[in-house]
């Protein structure tokens, strides 16, 4: 039966070849999208929502959030309100649940740890009927400040973390206002991070451009050889790479040897390389390196020579060549470079940890500190989503600037 | 287009345009690939290297550009010497084989920047762009990109932007060479009135030698990096100066032999094949040199003359215009005739017939 070729026909066949394309596409990716769910996305979903939702202490001590869950701060609490909070506790030390509590608001309210935990215990078996009875176990029960600072942590959904996470808090009033100055550390972690990316990702792009340019002008054989030591980097281990950093560029290293050995600098003015920013520079441009060569090769190897000719023969100088032809020619290859060497730095962990000191820590430091060391999760949590927001937000303006379409990653 | 348009009132004028004198290119320091090179072209022609693949015509194009540099030899431009002058200096007009068009800039872009490169000014851009866009019939093309035309449309903006500039010196390295037969013709015609009405200098690289018989003044034959021949394309044509140039343009009864001695004009050649033939000699030859007799297939007519071939008529196909014989000698020795298929309707296939050819239509080309 012959089908007719009317428009409506060709669209429908056309429909369906569509559909048949898109399920076989659809087909060949899902194993891999699988993958991400499972391993990716619903992590980072869960870690994302750890930002904004904190059930632990509410579900410790549930009366004392029913009680406290329209606090207003500065006040003090009633009659009915000391019976739900020292019930909870006693309930909670009972069930040896009082210390997960305690941590938490321990966050919140310097030396609350050992409030609870304290009062917990003093209280016995039976509930404090007055505020007056909890004052002469803790004379910190008396103050409003405690009590505001309990009905936040109370609350199951909160914006705390991420006013923490910039350098904000809540007074005692519940207006926010900046941290105070010794616990001012996000701020200055987030821009530092920012800067050293930045600067890595220059460094990267002004070591590789020309290199990935010898690389792409070379016979292929020479260049696959090359390319070796670009992507060496990539074939041994971190910790043997950032080990021979130290070595290199610790004040007892090869490098501080050879200057005062050669009497560049004096034995009691070795260079500190290492454990600071300039060391955490040093190693992230080093392994991120070949990030930028790549696709600056790629790109640069499917340039004609024939443009840089075409133009030379037309009047233009090496310079102009270079600056109006094969620049741009090039852009592809350094926005997917410098994307790609900018994003990788921003999350960068292992080697300013090594190799970073205390004025090269980074964002990612501070937010694996609280996920190991101080679990505050919450904090963690909140500090990951706006490091992950404000990739986002830079990928956007970047794709904007150079054009998604347009970049080659390899 | 001051320069040009003096150029064009004197043709073949007093200096050259551009010399090529003994020059000489290797890249790796064992073979040469242009070997020995002289020629000099006049203001205002049309000449052509032709050549096979590899033959040595895009390295001698690129060491005229400034690309390479000669590695023996001088190239002059307009009689002074340019080996140590760079690339964008030279003031040539360059079409690339590949058209190379910058795919991030428009055809308007694209056409204004050797002007732009040459610091002139908004309006006369604009005024000489619209003007080279006109020339090659691509008004309304202005803000496309490369990528958005045609083959033949880019290879107009190619050169279009080899001449907005006004260079008194043009390259063309098989600018059509990517394109189908029908535009190519096309395309052939219109560089022929282009180069017509600017009266620049144009060298030309092509090995399909319809293409160089169409456009050129002079053909310079290139193989293996050599000059075989440079002349115009009726002489190069009528008169081959050696074997190879005889076989690489159009059609042509090559047989071996040796030669006997002169007589009057013309030196007798014994075919290995059998049978002896008067033939003209490009260079006197000596009793006993090995030569090859050449004829034009449109040379040899029905009948009988001083140089006569007999055998059977092998093959007879139709080709419109004319019909193309293949006759096969006594000693399997093979010639083609072409005829006028009305006058000569009857030879068929198999039949017995004979050809003759004058023996100045017949050349002997020693053998190198
Ligand atoms: N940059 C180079 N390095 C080494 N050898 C080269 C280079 N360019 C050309 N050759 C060699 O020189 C010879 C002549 O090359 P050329 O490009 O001049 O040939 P051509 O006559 O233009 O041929 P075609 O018709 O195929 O373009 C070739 O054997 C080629 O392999
Ligand atoms: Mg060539």
């Amino acid at each position: 039966m012959a089908r007719e070729l009317t428009p409506p026909a060709i669209a429908a066949d056309y429909a369906r070849a569509r559909r048949r394309g898109r399920l076989e596409s659809l087909a060949l990716v899902a194993p891999l999208l699988v993958f991400i769910i499972v391993t990716f996305a619903a992590p980072i979903a869960a870690m994302l929502t750890r930002s904004f939702y904190t059930p632990e202490f509410a579900d410790i001590m549930p009366r004392t959030e029913e009680a406290l869950s329209a606090w207003q701060p500065g006040a003090l609490p009633s009659d009915a309100v000391v019976e739900a909070v020292s019930a909870d506790l006693i309930a909670a030390n009972e069930a040896k649940t009082i210390g997960r509590a305690a941590s938490r608001f321990n966050f919140e309210f310097p030396g609350g740890r050992t409030l609870l935990t304290q009062t917990a215990r003093a209280l016995g078996g039976e509930p404090a009927r007055t505020l007056a009875d909890l004052v002469a176990l803790d004379p910190r029960w008396g103050a409003p400040a405690t009590w505001a600072a309990m009905a936040l942590v109370a609350k199951r959904v909160t914006g705390i973390h991420y006013l923490a996470a910039l350098d904000l808090r809540l007074d005692d009033a519940y207006a926010i206002v900046p941290e105070r100055e010794q616990n001012q550390i996000y701020i200055t972690l987030f821009l530092r991070t920012l800067w050293v990316a930045g600067l890595v990702t220059f460094l990267c792009l002004a070591l590789g451009y020309p290199v990935a340019f010898v690389l792409a002008h070379l016979p292929i054989k020479m260049s696959n050889l090359l390319m070796i030591l670009v992507l060496l980097p990539f074939w041994t281990s971190l910790l043997v790479r950032t080990t021979s950093w130290i070595v290199l560029l610790q004040s007892q290293g090869v490098i501080n040897d050879l200057l005062v050995g050669t009497g560049f600098i004096a034995n009691d003015q070795r260079l500190a390389m290492i454990y600071n920013a300039t060391g955490t520079i040093t190693a992230m441009t080093h392994i991120l390196l070949p990030f930028m060569v790549l696709p600056l090769y790629s790109v640069m190897r499917t340039i004609p020579s024939s443009y840089a000719r075409a133009a030379r023969s037309m009047g233009a100088s090496p310079m102009t060549t270079f600056l109006r032809v094969y620049a741009p020619l090039t852009l592809p290859g350094v926005g997917a470079g410098g994307l790609l060497v900018f994003i990788l730095a921003l999350g960068y962990y292992i080697t300013p940890a090594l190799v970073g000191g205390q004025s090269g820590q980074l964002i990612s430091n501070i937010i694996a500190f609280h996920m190991q060391s101080s679990l505050n999760w919450g904090l963690a949590a909140a500090l990951g989503a706006i490091l992950l927001g404000g990739v986002l937000g830079l990928y956007l303006v970047y794709a904007r600037v150079f054009g998604v379409e347009r970049m080659r990653f390899a | 287009m001051p320069d040009a348009a003096m150029a064009g009132e004197r043709p073949g004028g007093t200096g050259s345009a551009v010399r090529f004198e003994a020059v000489s290119k290797s890249f790796d320091g064992t073979s040469l690939v242009v070997r020995d090179v002289t020629l000099s072209v006049a203001r205002g022609e049309f000449l052509t290297f032709l050549g096979p693949s590899g033959s040595g015509k895009t390295t001698s194009l690129m060491m005229l550009a400034g690309f390479e540099a000669p590695t023996r030899g001088e190239i002059y431009l307009n009689d002074q010497p340019v080996t140590a002058m760079p690339p964008h200096k030279r003031g040539l007009g360059f079409v690339f084989q590949n058209y190379a068009l910058f795919p991030h800039m428009s055809v308007a872009e694209n056409l204004a920047f050797p002007l732009e490169v040459r610091k002139v000014d908004r309006a006369s851009i604009k005024a000489k762009v619209d003007r080279a866009l006109a020339m090659v019939s691509l008004q309304g093309f202005e803000e496309r990109r490369p990528a958005q035309l045609s083959g033949g449309q880019q290879q107009r903006v190619a050169v279009a932007r080899a001449l907005v500039f006004e260079p008194s010196i043009v390259l063309m390295d098989e600018p059509l060479g990517a394109l189908d037969k029908r535009l190519r013709e096309q395309l052939q015609l219109e560089l022929r009135r282009i180069h017509r009405e600017l009266g620049v200098t144009m060298i030309y690289v092509t090995h399909d030698q319809s293409e160089a018989m169409t456009l050129s003044d002079r053909i310079a034959v290139f193989n293996q990096g050599r000059i075989e021949q440079l002349a115009d394309p009726a002489s190069l044509y009528a008169n081959p100066q050696t074997l190879f140039v005889a076989s690489f343009i159009g059609e042509n009864n090559a047989h071996e032999g040796r030669v006997m001695g002169r007589e009057g004009e013309h030196v007798r050649v014994a075919l290995d094949a059998g049978g002896t033939f008067l033939a003209r000699a490009a260079a006197p030859l000596a009793p006993d040199t090995r030569v090859s007799l050449s004829v034009r297939p449109e040379r040899l007519t029905p009948g009988e003359g001083p140089n006569t071939i007999r055998g059977r008529i092998e093959e007879r196909i139709f080709l419109g215009d004319h019909a193309r014989l293949v006759v096969a000698g006594p000693a399997g020795d093979r010639w083609v005739a072409r005829v006028d298929p009305r006058v000569h309707g009857g030879a068929d296939e198999g039949a017995e017939a004979s050809f003759a050819f004058s023996p100045d239509d017949a050349q002997a080309l020693a053998h190198s």
